[in-house]
């Protein structure tokens, strides 16, 4: 019963971004058509063929109604300014962005985890000092820290090609740059998270068993720790998305986040509507994902539903 | 008989180094945002071909670009458009926030069910793509980065004033204005928003920083601010292009960008857990 309410949920929100960009493309200043074509020329055929083909002609309502038929076909439209159907200009970028996301999704974890680990209910000054990075991590735009590190790692160490590579080592500092932030705000959830499970009397019970601190922290409170972090997918979907975008744009890689960029520039309204299209479906099923792992962490709440 | 030695007065607050650096940072933002001639009396468009990408030195603290422009002297320049874009949206979205919370709280089932979907809609759009999507439909510039922006940050500040707004539903002074005879829109207005605006300014507060990181990315991207406009996104938009040969270029306005984000984190997070701990007491 909650997971169909959760599925209709989840498809009035993309439902909802659908329109928000239907009337984006129709409150453009200027005709549908150039909003449509964007900024690439067309002959007065190809126009007509437009007209025809998105019923602009129509009422704004049939319009609308006969936009959402074709999407749910799975037909996204034709980009202009890539000369090819959107859904297949998305899917030649996805597999990089993909990628890049999931590598960058890992390193975050991974070091939020090791800090926050190593952090959680130590000395003053040893805590203090990751708050102190953490909170200027955050503060860092992730653009710029991709500027430092090229200049940093490619152009004075020359450790790492510079840009446009697709190779493993060209994967390595656009990820960095992507996971710094995220990171940050991940260890600060998960260091309170942490030190507030440290203080619960089954920590204490294991310690008297004889567990060392790494025991305890592996086998019973990262569990804990995780919890919260959960929650925070939603951010972190939105955080790595944004994310892609300057980063790849920093980098000069392939994938969602320039083709994004490009569309804007080139006022490419079918491939934009695409674009968001696939991001909103993906906050959707992140959320719906984080819904199920949540039973997986807290056996209480799968005993509750 | 003498009167007991009991320290009189406050007790002593400890000193903060970061939150002071903080305020001090900020103060000196002001100054470049309000009279950015005290700082500096390089004009921060004056191009020198024969000072081209200069490092860092006497003449020129921070180097220059690569029209001879002053680095140190845009930098400065480059803190109004910033500051007033994370201002403004702030502002903007805070306004937009409350009457939507307003709503949603007040509304009726109808029109709180409206919003709390018209929020979600909002949310499930990444930010910056959001932000991207109101430039392709107003055109890149200042005033669209400021709605774009705008638009983002509401769902956040609109969530947060109706939970105030319902919490204070059933508050001694709402039902005291409502036995007065009050009309609602008179209580509302009155009585729930001033008291509901504590929490969401703190917010917004903080929001101003994120703001400005966001409008600098935008720069970057080529869709906020515009050449030979000094504005620090676009200054590093514009330095990747020379940053194998000048370095300053690239690091000195991310710095400034950070710096901004971090003194406004800081002290906003001051105000919050004080403002927090006056509400609990």
């Amino acid at each position: 019963m909650t997971a169909v309410r959760r599925l209709l949920g989840g498809l009035a929100v993309v439902w909802g971004a659908v329109t928000l960009t239907f009337l984006a493309l129709h409150l453009t200043p200027g005709s549908t058509v150039d909003a449509i074509v964007g900024q690439s020329v067309v002959t007065p055929e190809v126009r007509a063929q437009i007209v025809a083909e998105y019923g602009l002609d129509q009422p704004l309502w049939i319009q609308y109604l006969s936009y959402l038929g074709r999407l749910v076909r799975g037909d996204l439209g034709h980009s202009y300014g890539q000369g090819t159907q959107v859904a297949e200009a998305i899917g030649e970028q996805f597999g990089s962005t993909l990628l890049l996301v999931a590598v960058g999704l890992g390193l975050a974890f991974g070091g939020a985890v090791l800090v926050a680990a190593a952090t959680a209910h130590r000395s003053r000054w040893w805590r203090g000092s990751a708050v102190g990075a953490e909170r200027v991590s955050v503060a860092v735009p992730p653009f710029w820290l991709g500027i430092l590190l090229l200049v940093a790692f490619s152009f004075s160490l020359r450790w790492f090609p510079a840009i446009g590579s697709d190779s493993p080592r060209g994967l390595v500092l656009p990820a960095v740059a992507l996971a710094v932030a995220p990171a940050a705000m991940l260890s600060q959830v998960m260091r309170h998270a942490l030190e507030k499970t440290l203080e619960e009397p089954f920590v204490t019970s294991a310690r008297a068993r004889g567990l060392t601190r790494t025991a305890v922290l592996a086998r019973h409170a990262v569990r804990h720790a995780l919890l919260p972090v959960v929650t925070l997918a939603g951010w972190l979907v939105a955080a790595f998305i944004g994310g892609a975008i300057v980063t790849e744009t920093v980098f000069a890689r392939q994938g969602l986040g320039r083709l994004t960029v490009t569309a804007i520039e080139g006022k490419d309204f079918p491939l934009v509507s695409g674009l968001v299209l696939v991001s909103a479906v993906a906050y959707v099923v992140v959320g719906i994902g984080v819904d199920a792992l949540y039973g997986v962490l807290d056996p209480r709440l799968r005993a509750s539903t | 008989m003498t009167a007991p030695t009991v320290p009189v007065g406050a007790p002593r607050r400890p000193v903060r180094p970061a939150l002071l650096t903080g305020v001090a940072f900020l103060v000196l933002l002001a100054v470049a945002v309000i009279a950015p001639r005290a700082l500096t009396s390089i004009d921060p468009t004056a191009a020198d071909p024969l000072q081209i990408l200069q490092p860092p030195g006497a003449g020129h603290w921070l180097g220059t670009d690569q029209n001879g422009r002053d680095v140190f002297a845009r930098i400065v320049a480059g803190a109004r458009p910033s500051v007033l874009i994370g201002i403004f949206s702030s502002a903007l979205a805070l306004l937009a926030g409350t009457v939507l919370g307003v709503l949603g709280a007040k509304g009726g089932r109808v029109g709180s069910a409206i919003v709390t979907r018209l929020l979600d809609i909002v949310l499930a759009v990444p930010g910056l793509l959001l932000v991207l999507l109101a430039v392709a439909v107003l055109g890149s510039g200042t005033g669209p980065a400021v709605a774009g922006l705008a638009l983002v940050t509401t769902p956040g500040y609109a969530r947060l004033v109706r939970g105030e707004v319902i919490r204070l539903r059933d508050a001694e002074f709402v039902r005291a204005a409502h036995g007065l005879g009050w009309t609602r829109t008179q209580v509302v207005l009155r009585h729930v928003v001033p008291n509901a605006m504590g929490p969401v300014t703190v917010l917004a507060t903080l929001g101003i920083g994120s703001t400005i990181a966001a409008a600098a990315s935008l720069s970057y991207l080529g869709l906020g601010a515009q050449e030979p406009a000094a504005e620090w996104g676009l200054m590093l938009s514009v330095s990747t292009a020379y940053f194998s040969r000048a370095w300053w270029s690239a690091v000195f306005p991310g710095i400034a960008i950070t710096a901004t984000v971090l003194a406004i984190t800081v002290v906003g997070h001051h105000l919050q857990l004080r403002f927090d701990g006056r509400r609990a007491s």
